[in-house]
């Protein structure tokens, strides 16, 4: 497991005026923040942007929490739970005294509503509705007592619920409708969101009554900052000179060829490795030509992936050595070493009959070797680069690649429909069972399924809570995925955090997303 | 009374044209490739069934033959109803005018630097001479000729970074509106400075001209009280295209000194394929060259008595 780069945040030490790193605390106060992407709707149970749960996690409390270094599940809106032996129902005991920022009480029916919101499919939900794929149902015992029912096993429950994507949030806010809730979610966080202006920032106050962080928290009162206000700069050169002039107290994804730079002018640059699913190119073996497995080893055996990562991240991500990034739970190192060998897939395409033609492409019958990669836009962390150099690799055995650009939404459609060749994906999940997420629902760009064993060994991990038998199976998994090559990691999304010299205490959540709770700033 | 009724045919002639925008828009939409009810759908959980599908496509109205669908467009249309987004269910016309306000600021005041600076550098290029004068007639093609996006980065760096004069980004208060409206406002200055520049050589060379400098009038007054207001005719033509272009340009404005707009939205609509507030967007555009052609045609009669409005009325 990568170390997890979690630490109050330190001041530079070559100013002479700024305070020692282990100053006391100060409260109020406003920490801009500029972030690169949108987020568009700010409903967790809708949205499943990373950019959205950047400003929602202060705002929505969960029932769980999971501690950011050891990754263990500690109470929080639960005082405890309890789960069945077959996983297939967990019963919660809620903390009393909790209210929600419009002064709705929480309870055990406010748990309720919460969950059945998130499977109505009026909700429209992209995400959350998959981790309660086989909801069951919520009982209300009494009103500490809730008590959520699968159809199936769902071992990794509670963990899902400690993202924001379960989170808590009022259901009295439920009734303006999910448009609404898109523009102003209310939850009983340590901030409260001020309604939000189509495209504008975001601003987030303290809120004043909060005392019930999580035992993860070294802070669990109210903030100690008044505001957060987080804009949207997508211009990295914008967003990294506003920083350097302390126009902004810290930036979202700074660059990883800025990020030496920064550091040289005396700012801290924070770097969490996320969990989840690596950037990883997918190939669908139910295509053609991808339906030979020569071909798909090829594919794989042309990408230069450690040239790919060397050149465009200058080693600030690492390169990925399985589905699974180094950080998650489940994680097996399968590609120790890189698998490119040029020689190795020049000789696959020859086996499998696609022959080497005059201009360099390939051919077979006639048919020219090409295959359309659906390209998930707007890209981020320059992977439109990426593709770019994947499609010269591979030109460079014979394998045309033409680049698809498509918008999310479409992208998942055709994923569902069983018409995407290639595609590429990745997943933020602090959990191995985040490989079911991706295998068995059709997110956008997600890799097929070719071993017959894969989806018996997901569900059989999901219906057990002993973490070995859950290693194995996703060991398992992602060797099959990678020898199949139906799957080519790439590179293990990591945050990088740039951090001005007034600014202390921002942390990573276990999603590898900052957090502001226990933030605060000197001037 | 003539320019009352000038007023209203040009009014009553701004109908065919908006029904042709409002129709291209409509076409638009059919030819745009993907299919908006999937793009509604598609979620993470279980792929759509057919039912739900159907469901949508009957709400939204998708499943009537065509010429219904446009009739029912043009109506709601008319009542100010353009549909809703795909992205966010918000209504087109909400989502336009939580942004337009944004754009109508940094539009006009781009529009009143344009005007001060081209016609300043048009008429120094007259009045002055050496090396000023031929700064004031080389000027103009640099202006044009330097891409938005390379002027928004400089003037960031220079004003925000270095000098500090000027925030880099937002949209609270007016010392934000400076530098994204100097971006857009530079090509237009040079448009304006060079054809204003190049009307007012050609009009020195006019009998009046000639005419009152003999009667002993300066420099100044020649081409203040005679010059100017005769070669202006092709620069307010200019001024009218001007306003199209500066929403063109704010897209990349917007995104740069990360403000919300009109330009910001229709980028992010097409990334998205969220046709409806595309066609939003296309209609506004549309009602707006109306409007701007109109005043345009106003300001010829207001400045050139030998321009009637009888004259123009074509």
């Amino acid at each position: 497991m990568a170390a997890l780069a979690v630490a109050a945040v330190g001041c530079s030490t070559t100013t002479s005026d700024s305070p020692a790193p282990q100053a006391q605390p100060k409260s109020g106060g406003t920490l801009t923040f500029a972030t690169d992407a949108d987020p568009g709707c700010l409903d967790p149970h809708q949205s499943p942007t990373a950019a959205s749960q950047l400003v929602t996690r202060g705002v929505v409390d969960s029932l769980v929490a999971q501690d950011p270094k050891t990754l263990e599940l500690k109470p929080w809106l639960a005082e405890s739970w309890t789960s069945a032996p077959d996983a297939t129902s967990f019963t919660f005991t809620l903390r009393t005294g909790v209210t929600f920022s419009d002064g709705a009480p929480f309870d055990a029916e406010a748990v309720k509503a919460n969950f059945d919101r998130i499977v109505n499919p009026a909700t429209k939900s992209l995400l959350a509705a998959s981790l309660l794929a086989g909801y069951d149902g919520t009982t209300v015992a009494d009103p500490r007592t809730v008590t959520v029912k699968f159809k199936a096993p769902n071992a990794s429950f509670p963990q899902a619920a400690s993202t924001a994507f379960l989170g808590m949030q009022s259901p009295k806010a439920f009734e303006a409708g999910p448009e609404a809730v898109c523009r102003k979610p209310v939850g009983s966080g340590p901030f409260v969101a001020a309604e939000r202006q189509p495209q504008a920032g975001i601003t987030l106050s303290k809120r004043a009554d909060y005392n019930w962080g999580p035992e993860t928290a070294q802070q669990k009162g109210a903030p100690y900052l008044d505001q957060v206000v987080i804009n949207i700069v997508p211009e990295n050169g914008v967003r990294m000179g506003s920083l350097r002039t302390n126009q902004v107290d810290a930036v979202a994804n700074v660059p990883p060829k800025e990020v030496d730079g920064v550091k040289a002018a005396g700012f801290e640059v924070l770097s969490k490795a996320q969990p989840g699913i690596a950037y990883t190119l997918n190939l669908n073996a139910a295509r053609e030509p991808l339906s030979d497995v020569k071909v798909r080893q090829a594919i794989a055996k042309a990408i230069d992936t450690e040239a790919l990562v060397d050149t465009l991240y200058q080693g600030k991500y690492p390169r990925a050595t399985s589905v699974l990034t180094g950080a998650t739970p489940g994680y097996a190192s399968i590609l120790g070493t890189s698998q490119f060998d040029t020689g190795a897939a020049e000789r696959l395409l020859d086996e499998a009959g696609w022959k080497k033609q005059d201009d360099g492409t390939r051919a077979k019958n006639g048919k020219p070797l090409s295959v359309e990669w659906t390209f998930i836009t707007p890209a981020r962390e320059q992977r439109d680069l990426l593709a770019q150099v994947v499609q010269q690799q591979l030109k460079a055995v014979g394998v045309d690649v033409k680049l698809a650009p498509m918008a999310m939404g479409e992208a998942i459609a055709k994923t569902a429909r069983g018409e995407l060749q290639m595609g590429d994906i990745s997943f933020v999940r602090a959990d191995g069972d985040v490989l079911r997420t991706v295998l068995t629902a059709p997110r956008g760009g997600a890799p097929a399924v070719v071993a017959p064993e894969v989806p018996g060994l997901l569900s059989a991990a999901a219906a057990t809570v002993d973490d070995s038998v859950r290693d194995e199976n996703y060991a398992k998994v992602q060797r099959s995925l990678i020898e199949n090559a139906t799957a080519i990691p790439v590179y293990d999304p990591t945050y990088l955090l740039g951090v001005g010299k007034a600014v202390h205490g921002i942390v990573f959540d276990p999603q590898g997303l900052p957090s502001f709770h226990e933030a605060w700033v000197s001037r | 009374m003539r320019r009352a009724g000038f007023v209203l045919r040009r009014l009553a002639s701004a109908v065919p044209v908006l029904l042709a925008v409002l129709t291209l828009s409509f076409v638009m939409m059919q030819l745009v490739p993907g299919d908006p009810v999937q793009t509604m759908l598609s979620g993470a959980g279980p792929a759509p069934t057919p039912e739900q599908e159907q469901a949508l496509r009957h709400q939204l109205g998708l499943d009537r033959p065509l010429h219904e669908q446009y009739f029912g467009f043009l109506a709601d249309a008319v009542r100010g109803d353009l549909g809703r987004s795909v992205q966010t269910g918000q209504p087109v016309v909400s989502a336009i005018a939580a942004v337009a306000p944004a754009s109508a600021e940094l539009a006009l005041f781009a529009l009143v630097l344009s005007l001060v600076f081209g016609v300043g550098i048009a008429v120094l290029g007259r009045v002055t001479t050496g090396p000023l004068r031929s700064l004031c007639h080389g000027v103009p093609v640099v202006f044009m000729s330097t891409p938005g996006y390379w002027v928004a980065l400089v003037l960031i760096e220079v004003f925000s970074f270095r000098l500090t004069l000027f925030p880099a980004t937002g949209d609270k208060g007016f010392a934000a509106l400076v530098l994204p409206a100097v971006t857009l406002a530079l090509p237009a200055v040079g448009v304006i400075a060079q054809v204003l520049g190049t009307s007012l050589a050609a009009v020195d060379a006019e009998a009046f001209v000639v005419t009152a400098r003999a009667k002993g009038a300066g420099r100044w007054r020649v081409l203040l009280r005679h010059a100017l207001r005769n070669a202006s005719i092709p620069t307010i033509t200019l001024v009218g295209t001007t306003v199209g272009n500066l929403l063109a340009a704010a897209v990349i404005a917007e995104t740069v000194f990360a403000r919300p707009g009109l330009g910001r939205l229709t980028l992010q609509a097409i990334t998205n394929h969220d046709i409806p507030v595309l066609q939003g967007v296309v209609a506004l555009l549309g009602v707006l060259y109306v409007v701007v052609n109109l005043l345009v045609d106003l300001c010829y009669v207001l400045v050139d008595p030998r321009v009637t409005a009888d004259r123009i009325r074509d």
